[in-house]
């Protein structure tokens, strides 16, 4: 008897709470802009920003000093290249460099004078192709472009000489490539920018808004001092509900809607997404509540967060594999909820891991909805 | 003009005293960016990338293609982690994230090879990181071709050609790589000055809000114009003067950071970077100012002008470059002075650029300081009329 009596006594609590918050947010145009309208303005900028997914033709410039049939050939089938285009045929190595400043070219392709008197003669000859490292991506995709149409330029030399010299044509292009590589890749196969980058986005996007706005609410509510609670397990739990409750809502647009739009990869178990994304959501509603107590006015979140986006993104290992930077920021980033969800999320959807592969990521998840659901019960009490 | 000098100097003194009184002032316009910077320099702290790991799975196990092995792993970029048996194995490391890529050798790979029909290396790589993806098929490629011109020289010499004639065989056009103006291609040295300018550039805009707006949110307004003298003018170039003066200390540590321990390299003028930086940052206050006028509410004006500094890193072409976006949203590029600023940052870092490619960007970025003229009749309304103070 008195346990039901107990018991309804919470549940009212939890109700209370959670119906002064949703009541908090939705009569402040500052809370629903950011916890609501914010994570749709931001993640259709950022996808419509990364939509164009891959790069094609980048304009190149080449020098032909050798004006052969041979070297026309070249540059044809460097334009032939899907992802290079010959824009410019430049007179002089400064023409072509002048190009290059004025961003009209990204990349200088000499074909030397003596091409192709070294071809006939069977001496190697030497390209020089000139990449803008400035940007890497641009980088990479001419020097692969540009490789690849030497490479098969040579080879298909390689096999005119030798079936001149009485090998069969298929035996000659095995003299001449022996050995070759053949590239399969994965979970991405067309290497898109936007397929990459933006499940990471849209995950940090959630985490961030959710740390800003809950901070804005909590901050105008500190502008009133302090407010003892006489059930403070009832609040946090009344408070994390009314915020999780949003985001389930905002993320189940992203992840199923949004996607769908953007035709990000979704080859995972719904089950395993779920499981992730509602520790994730509450992780970040906790570590949102125990932050509160550092805002004394509902502006500083937005003063104290904003700049953390980038940082937190980088911790997450997406731009930079966490091999490329060191270990203890690499824990570091552990803590923060958004670092393992990007983890295991992209692993499900992407590579379609199961429950049981992002097992570590969950039990990160888990572990830290105890930290910040320990530090969010200290921070209510004390009357934040 | 002494006595507007003096309402100038005032209106900085008191400025001053906000910022020596007030916390979250200190902490957005010098302590949180001095944060920011030094988690740079540590994130970039070991430059290449380098040995990714991958997973072999040899099915020949001969000389050769152990060999082909020993090359793999000799690369930069690959480290071989472990050898497996099955593809099963493989892919769940895959799927876990241990491996950025599985290279598979087949069965007969050494006598297919010795006996002229060719063989085949099998990479599986992982696309869920381009970065990681791009530098592993670099270095399984280079390798390959590698192996795959030894074996060419070897099958040339036996039947009998002359070790040059053999290399001629082995790779008739030879390709030199230039990267141009990065030699180094070191991810963190065109990353770092990127992600510590956006820095630069979000507490910039927050820091010239919360000035301005302060006085608004805590109807200090009048008293504001009276350190001024009651002039508008004073009273606003009075304080921004504080906060440009503010912003430029930080953009020192932030060149110092970027040039001395980062090791960005600085091929072309440093006085070009550092006035590129100066302009910069009066186009953020421009931006700044012009926000908070219109808003006339420092909460939402904070909302959009951090907002829009934080996607100016997606629209600047940095990571993703602007030719390859969608025309309808590339056209937003230029509408950011973040964006002019990086290309003058690239072209006199990396590029070594000369002065007239790159003056167009401060031209384009001092554009941005007319914009607070659209706002200066406002700006006289609502820093003078109790109807805008606290305002929420």
């Amino acid at each position: 008897m008195k346990h039901t009596r107990l018991f309804r006594n919470f549940v009212y609590r939890v109700s209370h709470t959670l119906t002064t918050e949703w009541r908090l947010i939705f009569r402040d145009n500052g809370a629903v802009l950011i916890l609501l309208l914010a994570v749709l303005i931001y993640s259709t900028l950022y996808s419509l920003g990364y939509g164009g997914e891959i790069l094609r033709d980048v304009p190149i410039v080449v020098v032909d000093e050798s004006r052969t049939p041979q070297s026309r050939h070249l540059i044809r089938m460097l334009d032939s290249s899907p992802n290079i285009e010959v824009a410019f045929e430049a007179e002089s190595m400064p023409e072509a460099q002048c190009l290059f400043f004025a961003r009209r070219a990204y990349g200088i392709v000499l074909i030397p004078a003596e091409y192709a008197r070294s071809l006939v003669t069977g001496r190697q000859t030497t390209i020089a192709a000139y990449c803008d490292a400035g940007y890497l991506l641009i980088y990479r995709q001419t020097l692969e472009a540009v490789s690849t149409v030497v490479q098969s330029e040579g080879v298909s030399v390689v096999q005119r000489r030798l079936e001149l010299s009485g090998r069969t044509a298929s035996e000659a292009a095995i003299v001449a490539t022996p050995v070759s590589l053949h590239t399969h890749n994965l979970y991405n196969p067309s290497l898109g920018y936007g397929v990459f980058v933006m499940p990471a986005v849209l995950i940090l996007i959630l985490q961030q808004t959710a740390l800003v706005g809950i901070g804005l609410v909590c901050g105008t509510r500190n502008e009133f001092g302090r407010q003892r609670t006489h059930a403070p397990f009832a609040t946090l739990i009344g408070r994390t509900v009314a915020y999780a409750a949003l985001y389930s809502v905002t993320a189940t647009y992203i992840f199923v809607l949004h996607y769908r739009l953007f035709e990000y990869p979704m080859n995972g178990s719904t089950e395993a997404c779920v499981v992730l994304l509602a520790l994730f959501i509450t992780a970040s509603v906790l570590l949102g509540l125990s932050l509160s107590p550092l805002y004394s006015r509902r502006e500083e979140s937005l003063m104290l967060l904003f700049w953390s986006s980038i940082p937190a993104l980088l911790v997450s290992g997406v731009s930079l594999p966490h091999e490329a930077f060191p270990q203890w920021l690499h824990m570091l980033g552990r803590l923060l909820p958004s670092s393992n969800a990007v983890e295991g999320y992209i692993r499900i959807q992407s590579a379609g891991a199961s429950l049981a592969d992002v097992a570590p990521q969950i039990a990160t998840l888990g572990a830290l909805v105890v930290l910040y659901g320990t530090t969010a019960y200290i921070a209510i009490r004390r009357g934040r | 003009m002494s006595r507007y000098f003096r309402a100038l100097r005032n209106a900085f003194i008191r400025e001053c005293g906000r910022f020596a009184t007030s916390c979250i002032y200190r902490l957005v316009g010098l302590w949180l960016p001095l944060v920011s910077f030094v988690f740079f320099a540590a994130f970039f702290s070991k430059g290449e990338m380098r040995n990714l790991p991958v997973a072999i799975i040899d099915e020949d196990s001969t000389p050769l293609s152990r060999r082909a092995v020993a090359m793999l792993d000799a690369t930069e970029e690959i480290a071989v982690l472990c050898e497996l048996q099955s593809r099963d194995e493989a892919e769940q490391m895959l799927r876990q994230g241990d491996i950025y890529a599985v290279i598979f050798l087949p069965r007969n790979f050494e006598n297919d090879i010795l006996a002229l029909r060719g063989s085949t290396v099998e990479l599986y790589n992982s696309g869920v990181n381009i970065s990681a993806n791009g530098l592993v098929s670099r270095g399984a490629t280079m390798a390959v071709r590698t192996l795959s011109a030894g074996t060419t020289i070897a099958i040339a010499e036996r039947s009998g050609a002359s070790i040059e004639a053999a290399m001629a065989l082995a790779q008739p056009i030879a390709l030199s790589q230039h990267a141009l103006f990065n030699p180094w291609l070191n991810y963190g040295y065109y990353l770092a000055g990127g992600f510590m300018s956006m820095m630069l550039v979000i507490f910039c805009v927050v820091a010239t809000i919360y000035a301005l707006g302060s006085e608004l949110r805590n109807a200090t307004a009048v008293e504001w114009f009276n350190s001024s003298g009651g002039s508008l003018s004073a009273a606003i170039v009075g304080k921004l003067s504080f906060v440009s003066l503010l912003m430029c200390c930080i953009a020192a540590v932030m060149l110092a950071t970027m040039f001395y321990i980062v090791g960005v390299p600085l091929q072309g003028s440093a006085w070009m970077v550092v006035a590129a930086t100066a302009v910069l940052i009066f186009s953020y206050e421009a931006v700044a100012f012009t926000t908070l006028v219109a808003t006339a509410n420092m909460r939402l004006a904070l909302s959009l002008g951090g907002g829009y500094s934080v996607l100016a890193f997606t629209f600047s072409g940095i990571t993703f470059p602007t030719m390859a976006m969608y025309d309808s949203v590339a056209w937003l590029s230029p509408l950011f002075p973040y964006t002019h600023y990086m290309r003058l940052v690239i072209d006199q870092t990396m590029r070594g650029a000369s002065a007239d490619i790159s003056l167009p960007q401060i031209a384009y970025m001092a554009l941005f300081w007319l914009l607070p003229i659209a706002v200066m009749g406002r700006s006289a309304t609502i820093f003078r009329n109790s109807k805008y103070t606290k305002r929420l």
